[in-house]
């Protein structure tokens, strides 16, 4: 009986010190952005009605937080831009941004701008155009113009709400680029759509709220003596209109450096 | 019973073998069980537990399982520690070891004497290479094991360029340093020629980087400081790959050798503003590595005329739309729309020399003879092409072909008549291929890191794989090998001596260690484990002479 005992406590001690490694543990790791993604089209070429009228609801919209990642791959190593933030049109807006270890803290209010490095804020220039949504407007208006073919992707749970999934795929540099980078060398549209594949945007349009709650984009983007590299986006919408969760607040710790009074 | 088993030297010879025995079968066989099987590795490794139980003798059953627990967690212990300053890995290895050998002499009964040689082997054999490593002993021979240092938050491996010497290839990369006051006081007193140029050199007093050659001197790797002719042959994009674009890399001279520091490369204003264009983050960014790529390149270029040379690559480049150097001492000029090199090969014919170039999206063979495109392939969104491209031959004397690693990774093969082949495409998003090496066999080795087939997790490991076939159809890979280490990256195939044998530099993620690696035939898994399996059997064998005619009593 005895021995018998000791055995079973053998086994069980064996299978939990087995069960230690590596193979029980919960493996799968989670996204930077936890949200769905939808996998298959299950309609080629459908109306745009549908996302149209997301995409106006969603430019009516004045309040709303914003959350993006893009990674890109290079050879064999993935690099990435994570945007945290909260938007208040047409001119408020509390945002961190992470370029890859950099931090960025921004808030602006009106004319009034900060700018936060290693915990310092410095004044900076308001920026003009806050709004997230008018790119998009931009491409699906042309887009549904010039013709392209819109799919219909399997619905997909994203945050809190079912969503229709649209995809569409367009030249690059449909949607404009920001002010600072107009001038800049290769940012007409035409070079762009020359040195890029077409981007593929996945559109999301809660089932609910009716507004566009993800993007997703894929592209291949070209760069002289690097070659191709490999781009994909997610944005999320969230707490759209809803300022009793998406709560504009100025930062503590710039309140506190202007209260010091440094400026 | 009441004599030991064994006694004196033998003892000492046994405990420290076991110490190190049961290290390498954790790492080479216990675990990796578990991490290619899943829960049927668990139950695989408890059986196994179990028999190796019944086959201990019972008088040293306690001591013998405490000894084996105690050098398994030292094992684990400083394989952690070994990327600690050397304070706290010295600090932390000392207490771990008196720690567990109190506990063990104390409630465990073991012999302490033999049990602290046996730690004092497995702590010295890790001083050469951490226990995680060991995983690649079954099947390389490690040349050379070291590290550089890095802040982590700068980046998270070591750049590897490869340079192409006459002697045999060498490795460029960072070292990080932190300056002495007066150094730095130098450099900020120079530093006048931009508004930021202030900012940007203080900004390194805690630490910046070195560019130091790794090079091969009588059999062994060494640190040098790259002389300015080695370091015109290094592409200064490959140096930058872990933070481009977001991040830059300033260069610049210094005492005859080139130094670097990192910053952000957009301001904050326009970081954000790129932040709020969700729409247009893909061309926003393309725009930006452009701008990037050329800063960099014209900031190396300036080091490099600094130093009193010019770059030269060696090989082929695309410039200003052509593509031009010289093949096997022939210049070569041909106009084409593409980007980069991946390198030379045979693609469409078995004997002529051809290059492969990426393109926006495509991929172009040039043969090299006639300056004609042969053959260009087309990607598209769903299967692109990234810059990110392997080559070499499925089949040994074959013709060569290109390993893509997109999402999901794929190889293609082209025909004599220019015709492109799909042969495999991977079941995993996360397969990569990292190089092809030939082994003197019938089939060259695929390494890649991948996945397990099993487990639903996306942790890939190092693993080699064998094409199996219509090299102009359809295939699989059948695995040759898999070393169970993760974080393997920046897999690097190099040539230490011009006429010596392919290895393999890589560097270990998020460590700053690098490695280069040579295959080996050896057989050492099934030794191992037909070792494993003949203690357990005398271990058996003991028990029915001796150990069984006590418990009798």
């Amino acid at each position: 009986m005895k021995v018998r005992h000791r055995w079973a406590t053998s086994v069980l001690i064996s299978v939990f010190c087995g069960s230690l490694l590596a193979g029980c543990a919960p493996g799968v790791q989670t996204a930077s952005i936890a949200s769905g993604t939808a996998t298959t089209v299950t309609q080629k070429n459908v109306d745009w009605t549908p996302l149209l009228n997301a995409i106006t609801k969603s430019e009516g919209a004045t309040l709303y937080r914003l959350q993006s990642s893009v990674s890109i791959q290079n050879g064999s190593l993935k690099t990435s831009y994570t945007v945290y933030g909260t938007i208040q049109l047409p001119d408020t807006i509390n945002m961190q941004v992470h370029e890859n270890n950099f931090n960025i803290g921004m808030y602006q209010q009106g004319q009034v701008a900060y700018q936060e490095d290693n915990g310092t804020w410095i004044k900076m220039q308001p920026l003009q155009n806050l709004d997230a949504y008018q790119g998009y407007a931009d491409v699906i208006e042309q887009a549904m113009k010039q013709g392209y073919k819109l799919d219909e992707m399997n619905q997909t749970y994203v945050m809190d709400e079912y969503c229709n999934v649209y995809r569409v795929t367009v030249p690059n540099g449909m949607a404009p680029l920001p002010a600072f980078l107009a001038d800049a060398v290769g940012s007409s549209a035409k070079t762009l759509n020359d040195t890029a594949s077409g981007v593929e945007y996945v559109f999301y349009v809660g089932q609910t709220s009716g507004y566009l709650r993800q993007v997703q984009t894929q592209s291949v983007n070209m760069v002289n003596n690097v070659g191709p590299m490999l781009t994909s986006t997610t944005t999320l919408f969230s707490a759209i209109d809803q300022p009793t969760v998406a709560q504009m607040q100025i930062p503590s710790t710039l309140v506190q450096q202007l209260e010091r009074g440094a400026n | 019973m009441n004599k030991s088993l064994l006694t004196g030297a033998g003892r000492i010879l046994w405990y420290l073998f076991w110490a190190l025995f049961i290290n390498v079968i954790y790492i080479w066989i216990l675990r990796p069980v578990v991490q290619d099987l899943a829960v049927y590795g668990v139950l695989i490794d408890a059986a196994l537990i179990v028999v190796w139980l019944t086959s201990i003798p019972r008088s040293v059953r306690r001591p013998w399982v405490v000894y084996t627990m105690v050098v398994l967690l030292i094992g684990e212990g400083l394989s952690t520690l070994a990327f600690g300053s050397v304070k706290t890995s010295t600090l932390g290895t000392i207490v771990m070891c008196v720690g567990l050998l109190i506990i063990a002499g104390w409630f465990g009964r073991v012999k302490l004497l033999p049990a602290f040689i046996g730690v004092v082997a497995l702590v010295v054999a890790e001083m050469f290479i951490p226990r995680d490593d060991w995983a690649f002993l079954d099947h390389f021979k490690i040349l050379q094991e070291s590290r550089v240092h890095l802040t982590l938050q700068d980046m998270q491996e070591a750049p590897l360029a490869v340079i192409h010497k006459a002697t045999g290839d060498a490795i460029i990369t960072v070292d990080g340093y932190v300056p002495s006051s007066t150094d730095l006081e130098a450099l900020a007193m120079n530093a006048t020629d931009s508004p930021d140029a202030l900012y940007n050199a203080l900004q390194t007093a805690n630490g910046e980087y070195q560019l130091v050659e790794l090079e091969e001197q009588n059999g062994h790797l060494v640190k040098t400081t790259p002389t300015a002719k080695d370091l015109a042959l290094v592409n200064p994009l490959q140096l930058v790959q872990a933070f481009f674009p977001y991040e830059i890399a300033h260069w610049y001279v210094n005492d005859g050798q080139i130094s670097e520091y990192l910053t952000p490369y957009l301001d904050d204003r326009d970081a954000v503003a790129t932040a709020v264009n969700p729409a247009a983050y893909a061309s926003s960014i393309q725009v930006v590595a452009n701008q990037a790529a050329q800063e960099e390149i014209e900031n190396w270029d300036d080091c490099l005329r600094q130093l009193g040379v010019s770059p030269a690559s060696g090989g082929l480049d695309v410039e200003n739309g052509k593509l031009t150097g010289l093949d096997r001492g022939k210049s070569v000029s041909v106009p084409i729309d593409a980007s980069t090199v991946v390198g030379i090969g045979h693609f469409t014919s078995k004997t002529d020399d051809q290059a492969l170039l990426i393109g926006n999206n495509e991929l172009h063979v040039v043969d090299l003879a006639t300056g004609k495109v042969v053959s260009t392939y087309h990607g598209t969104v769903d299967n692109p092409v990234p810059n990110d491209v392997k080559i070499g031959p499925l089949v040994s004397g074959g013709t060569d072909a290109v390993f893509v690693n997109a999402v999901p990774a794929y190889i293609l093969t082209v025909d004599s008549s220019g015709k492109w082949h799909q042969v495999y495409t991977a079941t995993s998003s996360t397969f990569r291929f990292e190089a092809i090496m030939p082994n003197g066999q019938a089939q060259p080795e695929i390494v890649t890191n991948d996945p397990s087939m099993l487990r639903n997790s996306p942790t890939r490991y190092f693993s080699a794989y064998h094409f199996v076939g219509n090299p102009e159809g359809h295939g699989q890979l059948v695995r040759d090998w898999r070393v169970f280490r993760t974080n393997v990256v920046n897999v690097t195939p190099l040539k230490l001596q011009a006429d010596g044998p392919e290895d393999l530099a890589l560097d270990i993620y998020g460590t700053g260690e690098y490695m280069v690696i040579q295959k080996t035939n050896a057989p050492l898994l099934p030794i191992a484990a037909i070792l494993l399996g003949l203690i357990i059997v005398i271990g058996w064998g003991i028990r029915l002479t001796r150990g069984n005619r006590r418990d009798a009593q």
